[in-house]
């Protein structure tokens, strides 16, 4: 997949309407969101399938004319989900330091139901997993809750 | 050879919609090296006295991310008090509270596997004029952070343009294991 991030674009632009409008019309999947509006901020990050890079950086451009783009493009990233999360705070930041600790760079984090999914860089996703699996006590049969190693 | 699969629906499936009220929305700047420098103290151990609802997380300008987390309303201080503790150095941290504010939340069998649902979720409210606060679309399932009093207005919005299947009352296989019964 392709990460899409978008900082602080002009607040008429109302980006997260516009591209996802842009993105169904063209019948592309965005497979992870995470978007954030605030009086403050308005910030916007997506996934998609890698096959789509060339349509989505023109219709990226398309939208966004800007001398600057107002948009960076991750070549290639992987979802990873960590469930259940049980709602543990303490799991998600345990988790965020592993990563950081051993650089791996971490392009956002969201919860749903069940799951945390960590969005990192697809070179990185097996270092990723093996990083985690030595923090986390993790069942053989791999459907045990993820426990932090003591 | 890759093969792309497309699935499209006449109304967009879902399970039905959950809400939660009276929440807090905590938002903070920090980056990995600060939050090394904290973390080391081991005082985010503290957090798991709080249950979270929603988590986002984004890196945001200059090495920083920006955290987003919703927890229960009467969570409110004591999670500004956990990032305060966390903060040996008195590292600046502006901490941000939204409250009260909502969750609206749903998942459905083909979200993330078709295209479309999130320009069927922005322009449902944004046509029935409902503000949103945050938004995490992921592993199937939708999640919105709403103003108070709109998660319950955003519901009926959704009820009416995607598709709750009904309960199914009587399963087929229990009314030809009741003819049987009945015959024999």
């Amino acid at each position: 997949m392709i990460g899409i991030s978008i900082r602080q674009p002009p607040p008429d632009l109302n980006v997260r309407e516009v591209l996802c409008r842009v993105f169904a019309k063209n019948s592309l999947n965005l497979t992870f969101i995470s978007a954030q509006q605030t009086n403050a901020r308005d910030d916007f990050f997506c996934c998609l399938m890698a096959g789509e890079l060339n349509a989505v950086r023109k219709l990226l451009d398309t939208t966004m004319p800007h001398s600057d783009p107002l948009y960076r493009i991750i070549p290639s990233v992987s979802l990873l989900s960590v469930f259940p999360h049980q709602s543990d705070t303490r799991l998600v930041y345990q988790l965020l330091q592993t990563l950081w600790a051993s650089q791996i760079p971490v392009h956002a984090v969201a919860s749903s139901i069940a799951a945390l999914t960590f969005v990192v860089d697809t070179n990185r996703i097996e270092s990723t997993v093996e990083t985690l699996e030595k923090f986390l006590d993790i069942q053989a049969e791999g459907h045990s809750n993820p426990k932090i190693k003591r | 050879m890759e093969t792309a699969a497309r699935y499209t629906e006449s109304k967009i499936k879902t399970y039905g919609f959950e809400t939660k009220r009276n929440l807090c929305l905590c938002e903070f700047s920090l980056g990995p090296d600060q939050f090394m420098q904290m973390n080391r103290k081991g005082a985010n151990l503290n957090m798991d006295t709080i249950p979270f609802e929603m988590v986002l997380i984004e890196p945001s300008d200059d090495d920083q991310y920006r955290h987003s987390i919703v927890v229960s309303n009467h969570h409110r201080n004591t999670i500004g008090q956990i990032i305060s503790d966390m903060n040996p150095q008195h590292i600046d941290i502006d901490i941000r509270f939204t409250a009260p504010v909502e969750l609206l939340y749903f998942f459905g069998p083909h979200f993330g596997d078709r295209f479309g649902i999130a320009d069927f979720t922005y322009k449902a409210l944004a046509e029935s004029k409902i503000p949103l606060i945050a938004s995490a679309f992921s592993s199937s399932s939708i999640f919105l952070v709403l103003p108070e009093h709109c998660a319950a207005k955003a519901k009926t919005v959704f009820s009416n343009r995607f598709e709750i299947p009904k309960t199914v009352q009587c399963p087929s296989f229990i009314s030809i294991n009741s003819r049987h019964s009945s015959a024999t």
